[in-house]
């Protein structure tokens, strides 16, 4: 029961709040943070479930082979917990900044919640489909939606080569219906054992290509930087923080659930998109002057790191990527939320620009460089843990290569993030000594956004910490445990 | 009939494509998205044929066509509308700003 | 969770010397930053000490995993003491030290899964090269020492110190570490080079810190070739060394950062005369130079002729002349820098002294400083006991007579030479290349490659429709 009331109560606030906004013209705010509560009750209720007692439920009483089942277990519940994180702080920061007059725009935010969750529960491929769909234009739609015309442009592109992508997942789809008949994520593993090797190729090419492409790996990554850099502040860190987060569980449960004992190749496939996202993202990062584009070439990147462990098909190799995953929607929501205050103050997002004003806050400084290390990777923050635990369960799985690439990345990353935040320093310096004339920039509010963003810096510490605890460690490998474990989904989604 | 319907499709996805990919008219990027899109579904429906099929409509009089396929295309046809009435929803809203709808003009985001 | 430790004579002297260090470095550094106020000089009061703790913490680690930590955060805290005085000197060292402790981690993670563990010691020959490559950019081996020259020199006093009489020994302590069979041949020939290397391009400099950072690199090459000889002794002498260096080379930046306050100039071409108004620093960097040309009585005649000793028994003779040849070039580059700063009387154009000159309490707090180091380098050199017991040498074989002759005989070789090449040392010399053009074309490179993937991200739809079209060709080959 819980389990549908995690994509219902979004969905139905998204329902809602046309009509809402028939009764009042501009939504009160405590109304559409009432909605969100109850949708990160509902989401969190649905991870609480995943994570201590894995379960299914079947949608309308339907048997598993005929109906949709939505399934809750460890791999799912973490990236449930990442993503309701994520919407509630990008909503925050929303009403924040906007109040709560566009209801368009939450009416599509609270769609794209309701979407997130479905991906992550449903058990059926065609269901994820349908999901993934309504996730795209939801996204398509918020990027868009500050109207500009780089938004615009930003939203064109996303779309095209989103749909182009949601097209090759499509014909993935097709093709395994025509092999086997069967579209239940729990009887295709079985199912698809006897499928001709061919067909197993253009199979796995269509999969990985669409899904490669929503994630946003390196040679298909191209809509990635327009849209997070041209998108507004809130709708940049949701999307970096958990959309391509939820694209990678998609690409890591349908990896696991049919290639991992019927052909490895998608596994070194993945790895080498991988370090190319590693190498690709952290090269074109390093040239930018405008500050959210490099932070959207960073998440690039990262995506690498991800990738890379995933690729290990390994349980400890997974265990690190979700590790990663969740660090790096810590980091890079914070990056974002801060980079977008600093902006708004200052007036530009060019890097050379801001070392020549004097608006920027210390303590917004402070913040961002405390989120710059620990993106960079130095100990003991969250993001060096899990770059140390990709790395090495990828040296003992897939060679020595990632690894190099990884020790690159962090050298190029560090270089990047010195200049920014060398930028940022020369402006606090330069408000130090005193220009007049700036002082209606002065009064450091104690804003919710700022108060989030704090406290991710005080995860992103104890994360990193915590990382080198047993019980932790045991926690994330019995993550990566459940992914590879094809019979336990089985039993799960058929023993009910 | 199945070879009508597979070989149909490849011709119409690769025309989607070239479109796609040699024309410059924003309008035709999306004419042809619109037609892969159509290829895809048209396999999907073919996949459901049985030859000597009924339309699974009850009472049969025979053996009918798998129906599920159809309730795919369906679903698929309805967000393939909503994701083209978006696309030209994003052409007019460029257009207003570059003034035109060739999409080698469009690159104002770059490097 | 249990701190895996490693505590032994090694690593408990490496941490006392640290501690020692920084104590040396927090009397002075009062004395030399008088001028600044606000948050540099926050930082050069209180980051030494975030130095020492990481540093312990680093060198007491019982496992390569925890002493990556721990350098990777010693070298954070060093780059913002360096920032302070220069900033692209700072970048190019964090740049340079995260580039070592990545390779270190990379050899970690390596080891980890070659063995199951990441315990401090030997490491097998696959994963040998990414921990000699990492520790190298540390300790300087050739060609990974781009940064040390330009760091060293460019770093406020008190800084330089830190990095040269600490950090870099962070680097071979770890060399030492590694040391096993495998190892021998390839850090002999790497210290031999080292040696030769920075002692020649020692004599050229006339950057008094400039050349004192080649000087490092040099004896830095004495304890590498010690550690690679292999056996106890060597390894006792390597150690010995290591500690001696250290102390006399912070004494050695110290005088010249002193030298510095007081003459306004670092540049030996405009110094001179100094013996006469700063007396005491000349004292100091006279104790230096002794320690570190092998003078008896003094820490560095002790422990070179405890390397020579061990060099000789295990009959590696080409590195022997080449160690001997190298201390009279060391003798003839500190008679050059001892005259041109202090001796000699003083140039036509001397450097403008500063504005305002450094007041009695600053000075007394320089000299005060200095003290510590110069102390325990004649104690060690008078009662060398301690590490020759390590070795299992007879602290008597130190001061058998061949051994004060050879000695001495390089001192008097140097001075020789000195006098002889005098006025070709004092001219200016065309800078030779040296491992930066490498780090420069390597950026050049770097950048025609981020210029490439540039233009590949055109805005052009159609471009990014047809790269999508063709990744998906070619991972259809890919899963065959």
């Amino acid at each position: 029961m819980s389990l549908v009331l995690a994509v219902v109560t979004p969905l139905l606030c998204a329902f809602l709040i046309p009509v809402f906004h028939l009764v009042w013209k501009t939504l009160p705010v405590c109304l559409v943070g009432v909605m969100g509560l109850a949708s990160l009750a509902a989401s969190l209720a649905a991870a609480c479930t995943g994570w201590v007692s894995p379960a299914a439920s079947l949608l309308g009483g339907w048997p598993p082979d005929l109906g949709i089942v939505l399934v809750a277990d460890r791999l799912a519940a973490p990236f449930m917990l990442l993503t309701s994180m994520g919407v509630a702080t990008s909503l925050v920061c929303s009403l924040e900044k906007y109040g709560g007059g566009p209801w368009r725009y939450y009416a599509i935010f609270f769609l794209l919640a309701a979407s997130m969750n479905g991906i992550l529960l449903t058990a059926d491929l065609f269901n994820l489909f349908v999901f993934y769909e309504i996730f795209s234009v939801a996204a398509y739609l918020l990027v868009a939606s500050s109207m500009s015309w780089q938004a615009m442009e930003a939203g064109l592109k996303y779309l095209v080569l989103g749909t182009m992508g949601a097209l090759f997942f499509l014909l993935g789809t097709a093709f395994i219906f025509m092999a086997t008949g069967i579209l239940n994520m729990a009887l295709l593993p079985e199912a698809l054992s006897v499928v001709p090797r061919e067909t197993l190729t253009v199979i796995s090419t269509c999969l990985v290509l669409g899904l490669a492409l929503k994630t946003g790996a390196f040679p298909v990554h191209f809509w990635l930087p327009d849209a997070h850099s041209s998108a507004q502040t809130p709708v940049s860190a949701l999307l970096s923080g958990a959309l391509v987060k939820v694209s990678v569980y998609a690409l890591t449960r349908i990896s696991c659930l049919f290639f991992l004992s019927n052909g490895g190749g998608v596994f070194r496939v993945i790895t080498i998109m991988g370090v190319l996202s590693i190498l690709g993202g952290h090269l074109m990062a390093f040239r930018q002057d405008d500050i959210k584009r490099l932070l959207a070439f960073s998440t690039v990147a990262q995506i690498g790191y991800i990738l890379v462990g995933v690729g290990c098909a390994s349980a400890a190799g997974i265990a690190a990527a979700v590790f990663h995953a969740i660090n790096h929607m810590l980091m890079k929501m914070g990056l974002f939320i801060t980079s977008g205050d600093i902006c708004e103050r200052v007036g530009t997002r060019s890097i050379r620009a801001i070392k020549d004003t004097a608006g920027v806050l210390p303590a917004n400084v402070a913040i961002f460089t405390v989120f710059a290390l620990a993106i960079v990777g130095v100990p003991p923050l969250n993001g060096f843990m899990s770059k140390w635990f990709i790395m090495l369960f990828s040296v003992t799985d897939t060679g020595l290569c990632p690894a190099l690439a990884i020790a690159a990345g962090t050298i190029i990353s560090a270089a990047y993030y010195y200049g920014v935040v060398s930028a940022l320093v020369g402006s606090v310096v330069r408000r130090n000594t005193g220009s007049p004339g700036n002082n209606d920039l002065d009064s450091p509010t104690v804003s919710a956004s700022s108060v989030i963003t704090g406290t991710f810096a005080v995860l992103c510490l104890l994360a990193g910490l915590a990382a080198l605890w047993p019980p932790m460690q045991s926690s994330f490998l019995s993550i990566g445990e459940t992914a590879v474990d094809i019979e336990g989904y089985a039993r799960l989604v058929l023993g009910k | 009939m199945l070879m009508l319907g597979y070989s149909s499709a490849v011709v119409i996805f690769c025309t989607g494509l070239y479109t796609i990919m040699a024309r410059r008219n924003l309008f035709k990027t999306v004419i042809g998205l619109s037609l892969m899109e159509a290829s895809v579904l048209l396999v999907i429906v073919t996949s459901g044929f049985i030859p000597g099929g009924v339309p699974p409509i009850a009472p049969f009089r025979g053996v009918a066509v798998n129906p599920l396929p159809h309730a795919f295309t369906l679903t698929a046809i309805v967000i393939g509308a909503s994701d083209i009435a978006l696309a030209l929803a994003f052409i007019v809203k460029l257009n207003k700003h570059y003034g035109t709808a060739d999409i080698d003009k469009i690159r104002g985001l770059r490097g | 969770m249990i701190f895996p430790v490693a505590i032994d004579t090694f690593s408990l002297t490496f941490a006392a010397l640290a501690v020692y260090l920084t104590i040396t470095v927090s009397i002075y550094t009062p004395g030399y930053d008088d001028h600044m106020r606000g948050y540099g000089r926050f930082i050069y009061r209180t980051f030494p000490w975030a130095f020492c703790l990481f540093s312990c913490l680093g060198v007491l680690s019982g496992n390569w995993f925890l002493f990556t930590i721990f350098v990777e955060l010693s070298s954070l805290v060093l780059f913002f003491m360096i920032s302070i005085s220069d900033t692209s000197a700072a970048k190019l060292y964090l740049l340079s030290q995260l580039a070592g402790a990545s390779l270190l981690l990379t050899g970690t993670a390596m080891l980890y899964s070659a063995t199951g563990s990441t315990a401090i010691g030997p490491v097998p020959r696959n994963c040998l090269w990414l921990f000699l490559c990492g520790l190298g950019i540390k300790a300087a081996f050739p060609v990974l020492h781009f940064w040390l020259p330009a760091v060293h020199s460019r770093a406020a006093t008190p800084t330089s110190a830190l990095l040269s009489g600490f950090a870099v020994k962070i680097g071979v302590f770890g060399t030492g570490r590694l040391v096993s069979a495998d190892t021998g041949p390839t850090l002999l020939l790497l210290g031999s080079i080292m040696a030769v290397y920075g002692v020649g391009r020692a004599l050229i400099q006339h950057d008094a810190k400039r050349l004192l950072a080649w000087h490092t690199i040099s004896q830095l090459g004495y304890i590498v070739a010690a550690f690679g000889v292999g056996t106890p002794l060597g390894f006792a002498a390597g150690f010995f060394h290591a500690i001696a260096h250290g102390l006399f080379k912070a004494l050695l930046f110290l005088s010249a950062g002193s030298l510095e306050k007081v003459c306004g100039t670092k540049d030996l071409k405009q110094l001179g005369g100094a013996a006469g108004t700063t007396p005491l620093t000349f004292v100091f960097f006279l104790v230096g130079a002794l320690a570190i040309s092998g003078c008896p009585g003094f820490s560095g005649f002790a422990s070179k002729t405890m390397i020579k000793a061990a060099l000789h028994e295990s009959g590696n003779t080409t590195c022997y002349w080449i160690l001997q040849a190298v201390g009279a070039g060391t003798v003839v580059s500190f008679c050059k820098m001892g005259y041109m700063a202090f001796l000699r009387k003083p140039v036509k154009n001397p450097a403008r002294p500063p504005k305002r000159a450094p007041g009695k309490r600053s000075d007394n707090l320089r000299n005060l400083g200095m003290v510590l180091p110069a102390f325990a380098t004649i104690i060690l050199g008078l009662v060398p006991g301690f590490f020759a017991g390590t070795g299992g040498l007879d602290t008597h074989y130190l001061f058998k007579t061949a051994n004060i002759l050879s000695a001495t005989g390089t001192l008097a070789l140097g001075l020789g030479l000195f006098v002889f090449l005098r006025k070709w040392l004092e001219t200016d010399k065309d800078p030779i290349p040296d491992a930066d053009m490498l780090v420069e074309k390597g950026v050049v490179i770097f950048g025609n490659i981020c210029s490439t993937l540039q233009t590949a991200h055109c805005g052009m739809l159609r471009v990014y429709i047809a790269v999508t079209v063709g990744t998906g060709i070619v991972l259809s080959l890919l899963l065959r």
